[in-house]
């Protein structure tokens, strides 16, 4: 067997269940010797049951994680009990705050060594040296705005069914002509590429042009990209 | 903000690792987050967020846990950023962007977890993705009885009669199939007849292996 023949799945069975004779056992070890492609496509029936209850496990597990971060299928976005973010929140800024008053003022009492304090307690295990040259390093031109571009839907995590047009909307104030990539998730295959009007604010994609999975899409910065899903109906 | 300061032993870490204990993965996802998002960003390359590879390595950990191939040698936290730095690095070499980090993937690949607490390779986890996408393709019936004969039995049946004994290999892979469900009582459970059932699973079979492995087949 070779890329021109498509192989006898029937036999591979047959062979596996121990349902040849040892006439035509012999002949097909015979074949699996002389086709290394034969081999592997057994080797992987064989093995195949276990690929499968394990991918079933790795799913229940996944589940299990996203459950307990709390991220719906259909947004995908890490939601925490709301009380316990409104406090986070309250004590970074009340934190910022007191940092902002202690840098303009650094020659007061305790002031470098309660920086110092709160710093590592926003950053517990990083580095701020490092921290500061990978940012330089990830964006060397600033924050400019020139070429924003603000992706407004999909939303990340979002969820379509095979038939569903998805609508891509953006905003941005770039000139000219802009990208606009789908990668595959799993494989990371870009599924398409097409250049848009950023003035139009949106595409969109016809029905059944995706297969069912997991996608990323982006408008020209890929440092910017959200997430969608397909799902068969 | 008690549970951002909650100390947990490693202990307690692991078993409610082991139990799929909400509050032990969300302390564990808050811990490492900040380093994990660092992690990333040295791998501007990749397509995935730091969510989404922290939530791989967090499942890639606890399913490790289960299968008994954490032995405890690193700590988790440290096993979990190695095991989301083989992550980034294969996402890395995916999108053919791994020549600045060439040299550190190879070093991976030669000394690999220098801590000696197992991972599945990526190879593996590329074919247990591949399998949950070809679920998610075929229809829910072949998804039925594919689960249903290979419910693979914790002991082997005894052999059939019909085995000889002069024949060792093809004990060998009886011995396999004969752990799998026989068909008799896959079609008990879907209630259809075993010939039926025998029919149905090989049309299913043959649709996942094309998936699985489309290379193997003949494309025009």
């Amino acid at each position: 067997m070779n890329r021109n023949h498509n192989p006898d799945l029937d036999l591979i069975e047959r062979y596996l269940e121990g349902n040849l004779d040892e006439e035509e056992s012999n002949a097909f070890r015979k074949q699996m010797q002389d086709d290394p492609e034969l081999t592997e496509l057994v080797k992987l029936r064989k093995e195949l049951p276990d690929h499968w209850k394990r991918a079933g496990q790795y799913q229940q597990v996944r589940q299990e994680v996203r459950g307990s971060l709390q991220v719906p299928a259909h947004r995908g976005v890490f939601q925490l009990n709301r009380t316990v973010w409104t406090i986070a929140a309250s004590v970074i800024i009340l934190l910022g705050t007191a940092l902002l008053v202690i840098l303009t003022n650094p020659s007061g009492p305790g002031g470098g060594q309660m920086a110092e304090e709160t710093d590592s307690l926003l950053l517990p295990s990083v580095e701020r040296a490092d921290d500061k040259a990978l940012l330089e390093e990830v964006n060397p031109e600033g924050s400019g705005d020139m070429n924003h571009v603000e992706l407004i839907g999909p939303e990340q995590n979002a969820t379509f069914r095979e038939g569903d047009p998805i609508v891509f909307n953006w905003e941005t104030n770039r000139k000219g002509s802009i990208e606009l990539t789908i990668f595959e998730v799993t494989s990371g295959r870009i599924i398409l590429a097409r250049t848009v009007d950023p003035s139009s604010h949106a595409d969109t994609l016809q029905p059944q042009t995706l297969e069912p999975g997991r996608y990323f899409w982006y408008l020209g910065d890929k440092s910017q990209k959200r997430s969608f899903t397909v799902i068969n109906p | 903000m008690r549970v951002l300061t909650h100390a947990y032993t490693e202990e307690d870490l692991l078993n409610g690792l082991q139990a799929g204990t909400g509050e032990v993965i969300r302390y564990i996802y808050r811990k490492n987050l900040s380093p994990v998002k660092q992690l990333v960003t040295r791998f501007p390359g990749i397509i995935l967020e730091t969510e989404d590879v922290l939530q791989e390595g967090l499942t890639r950990l606890i399913l490790n846990i289960r299968k008994g191939k954490f032995s405890g040698k690193s700590s988790l936290n440290t096993y979990l950023y190695s095991i989301c730095r083989n992550i980034c690095l294969k996402e890395n070499q995916r999108s053919q962007q791994a020549n600045r980090f060439r040299d550190e993937e190879k070093a991976t690949e030669e000394f690999g977890n220098p801590f000696g607490d197992a991972d599945e390779t990526e190879k593996d986890y590329e074919m247990i993705q591949r399998v949950i996408k070809a679920k998610e393709k075929m229809e829910s019936q072949c998804v039925e009885i594919i689960d249903a004969r290979f419910a693979i039995r914790s002991s082997p049946f005894a052999l059939r009669d019909k085995q000889s004994t002069d024949c060792r290999q093809r004990t060998a892979n009886s011995e396999q199939h004969s752990r799998l469900t026989p068909f008799e009582e896959v079609a008990e459970h879907l209630g259809i007849s075993a010939d039926n059932a025998r029919q149905r699973f090989k049309r299913c079979l043959e649709r996942l292996i094309r998936m699985v492995r489309p290379e193997a087949f003949q494309v025009n």
